[in-house]
């Protein structure tokens, strides 16, 4: 009897997860056509010696692109002594590369106009100093000769004077004592 | 149904380019591919539309197919992988969690239950579903193949890429599972 149930729900839940599966399937083969015949004109239109020339037409205009960046200073020449290069032959496409048109800039929005800011006035009347700086500079000649090293005291060979402790006046000394 | 081997003339002739055959194929197989999908994706929205690109991606690279499996399998397996990916995807997961779906793997809209599912009565039907549901995916994806009863079970082994004695492993441990959060509930 215990086998018959075990049974039962197992067919019972079988049954509820084929259910779970159990939707009708949508019309995917029309959609496929649908989708797989978009796809078809868009490559018929285009015959094979249309998609040859665009295809040459767009090598020739990469090579005028690239032709002034081959034209950069070239390698250091190697040992080997080269011929000059034969010339190349015109190119066996008859395709003309496409003229090329000079590109108008777009228009460009006029950008809004921000207000003026208030101009900053420079001072009226003379800055401090300025009398000095136009005055001219006065080289005032010497009435006498200078002072020689000697009458100074002050010998390159004597050496530094010995400092007089007692001649320095240390403020606060004699309070002390 | 017959297999479709690469020997049928029907692929020879999509493989010549001839889409009226191709869209043959795809009427013969249709359905095997949307349930394949809807087992993994749970809305039938969504298998629909991994169905289609499946069979334009088998469309697209049908030169590739040697004929080694059935041409049911070979876009199965297709199917079965773009399904996946749309379940793992990062969007999809966004927008479920954004905005839950109230059912997955809802009732068919011709809801007429088998005689085994009828002796369940409706609220049993639906406990037994969200609890096939709550399974972890492998167990689930493996018990709902193997049930939908239109491929036998090397074919779903082989559209799974799993060895067939680990596809009847997952489905009787799904069953048990089922079962058990039956008992649970009661």
């Amino acid at each position: 009897m215990s086998e018959f149930r075990d049974d039962a729900a197992e067919r019972a839940l079988d049954a509820v997860a084929r259910a779970m599966t159990a939707h009708p399937a949508p019309d995917v083969a029309s959609a496929v056509r649908a989708r797989l015949g978009a796809r078809r004109p868009a490559a018929a239109a285009r015959p094979g010696w249309a998609a040859g020339a665009l295809a040459a037409a767009a090598v020739i205009v990469i090579a005028v692109w690239l032709a002034p960046e081959q034209e950069a200073p070239a390698a250091p020449a190697t040992t080997v002594a080269r011929g000059p290069r034969p010339p190349v032959p015109p190119a066996a496409s008859a395709v003309a590369p496409p003229p090329v048109r000079p590109v108008p800039p777009p228009p460009v929005a006029a950008a809004p106009r921000t207000p003026a800011l208030p101009r900053l006035h420079a001072p009226v009347g003379p800055w401090p100093g300025d009398e000095l700086r136009a005055e001219p500079l006065r080289v005032v000649p010497l009435t006498e000769p200078p002072l020689a090293i000697d009458e100074i005291g002050l010998s390159p060979l004597a050496g530094p004077a010995p400092l007089d402790f007692e001649a320095v006046d240390v403020p606060g000394r004699g309070e002390e004592e | 149904m017959s297999e479709t081997r690469a020997a049928d003339p029907l692929v020879e002739r999509a493989r010549r380019g001839d889409d009226v055959a191709f869209g043959a194929l795809v009427e013969a197989h249709q359905a095997r591919v949307f349930r394949a999908a809807l087992a993994v994706l749970g809305s039938p929205e969504e298998a629909e539309d991994v169905a289609q690109e499946a069979f334009l991606t088998a469309h697209a690279k049908l030169h590739t197919f040697r004929g080694d499996a059935a041409f049911s399998t070979w876009v199965g397996r297709i199917a079965w992988r773009a399904a996946l990916d749309r379940r793992r995807s990062l969007v999809r997961r966004l927008k479920r969690f954004v905005s839950p779906p109230e059912d997955e793997w809802p009732e068919p809209p011709a809801g007429d239950p088998s005689p085994e599912a009828r002796l369940l009565g409706r609220e049993q039907r639906d406990r037994t579903r969200r609890a096939i549901a709550a399974l972890p995916a492998g167990l689930r994806d493996a018990l709902l193949m193997a049930t939908a009863g239109d491929q036998p079970y090397e074919q779903v082994a082989a559209v799974l890429g799993i060895p067939v004695g680990t596809l009847k492993w997952r489905v009787s441990e799904a069953r048990k599972r089922v079962r058990a959060s039956l008992e649970a509930a009661r």
